[in-house]
């Protein structure tokens, strides 16, 4: 059988929560569901239904409960999957630029950028950059679909890598492969990308 | 992952015991509704047995479970419906109960909950699991101290909801975060112990058949 991989992201700014993906291929996302996220924002829809779910007596994890989806894996399906390596991104900022004249019509274009260094078994293997290009243009509950998608998306690279081009930014992997072409789906493909880019 | 304490019984006559733990916790039963998918591994697992190597590695079942009711109509046939990724599912695996003279069962619970999937049955078939029964738990829940009461009964699928026993079931828990939280298990059972007293005469609470609650799968 060929070989499978199983990669989980867990971000700090992303409490609780893991990103898994399979084989470049299948991905869920999984949480602790009893934690203060909860109690943040109790009237939202997706915490409802979390809420639903506790209630029913669905889960038994309590809010002291640390272990992530990542943990459930190595200890109890070593069976089927063994770690390989883990990277782990210290020492990271948050930006949110502002650049002039990028925009067709010389307005300013958004971009939110992330960086931090990364180690593997302590070692210093390179430093990661993500790069989000803001797009006014897209409302949060208006998702575009087929090829207007495909040229929202594609817009949206052309920015990033004038970006990086205006910047200088250092050559490097740049990723934006997405898990499936005719579904975006914000944190399975930051998954995706970041896999593409720490391969050490 | 949790740290499971319970005690088990059964009743035909739930309407006693249903008045009976109202009064006791003070408290309207809360309604529990679950819907559970039972996952295998899709392939053997045997590892070589060696003469003075100790196999710690078991291969054990997954369980899905949601909240679903009795409108719920079977998912097993119908693997394609929007029904698999529309709802959050919580992943449980479970270790055999602890062996040994105890007050209560005690019971390693890991779990993990999908709150989104786009392909949920994908990604446990990339995982290696794949989908085996299913069933249905309906009944009440009731919370005295740190002990959760539930009186159930389960239900699987026969060209409909089919009911598996006509008897009620009775489980009552205690959850512990930590192994290694000593007080809060020393605490549980003796809540546990307690409520067993208090309910003596009415249904009699004790440890269930460890085995019957093994998680693990057996190849041979």
């Amino acid at each position: 059988m060929a070989n499978r991989y199983l990669y989980t992201l867990q971000l700090s700014y992303l409490n609780n929560q893991t990103i898994s993906i399979i084989n470049n291929s299948k991905s869920v996302i999984t949480r602790i569901p009893n934690t203060n996220g909860l109690l943040a924002d109790p009237t939202d829809r997706d915490n409802l239904a979390l809420l639903q779910h506790i209630k029913n007596g669905c889960s038994s994890n309590i809010s002291s409960t640390t272990e992530t989806f990542e943990q459930l894996v190595t200890s109890k399906l070593a069976s089927l999957w063994t770690v390989k390596q883990t990277i782990k991104g210290e020492g990271g900022y948050g930006y949110v630029v502002s650049v002039p004249g990028l925009k067709d019509k010389g307005g300013d274009e958004k971009f939110k950028l992330r960086t931090s260094n990364c180690f593997l078994h302590g070692l210093f293997k390179g430093f990661l950059i993500e790069i989000e290009h803001l797009d006014d243009d897209i409302d949060q509950d208006d998702v575009p679909e087929g090829n207007n998608l495909i040229v929202k998306f594609t817009n949206s690279i052309n920015k990033i890598k004038s970006l990086i081009d205006l910047y200088k930014f250092p050559e490097g992997n740049l990723c934006f492969n997405v898990l499936n072409e005719t579904k975006l789906d914000y944190l399975s493909d930051l998954c995706q990308q970041y896999c593409d880019a720490l391969q050490f | 992952m949790v740290q499971q304490l319970s005690l088990y019984s059964s009743t035909l006559a739930p309407e006693v015991v249903l008045i009976t733990l109202e009064s006791l916790t003070g408290m309207v039963p809360q309604p529990m509704e679950q819907h559970t998918v039972v996952m295998r591994p899709k392939f053997p697992f045997k590892p070589e047995q060696k003469a003075g190597k100790i196999n710690q590695i078991e291969s054990y079942r997954i369980r899905m479970t949601r909240h679903g009711g009795a409108s719920d109509s079977e998912l097993l046939s119908n693997l394609q419906s929007p029904r698999w990724n529309n709802c959050i599912w919580t992943l449980q695996i479970v270790d055999i109960p602890a062996a040994g003279k105890r007050p209560v069962l005690t019971q390693n619970i890991y779990e993990t909950t999908i709150v989104k999937a786009d392909d949920i049955l994908g990604y446990m078939d990339e995982l290696g699991y794949m989908p085996e029964k299913e069933y249905w738990v309906r009944g009440s829940r009731f919370y005295y101290n740190d002990v959760v009461i539930e009186v159930f009964q389960v239900y699987h699928w026969n060209d409909g909801q089919e009911l598996l026993d006509k008897q009620h079931q009775i489980k009552c828990l205690v959850n512990v975060a930590q192994l290694n939280d000593l007080e809060s298990v020393a605490r549980g059972t003796k809540q546990l112990e307690a409520l067993k007293a208090e309910l003596a005469g009415l249904v009699e609470l004790d440890l269930y058949e460890r085995t019957s609650l093994d998680g693990r799968v057996s190849w041979n």
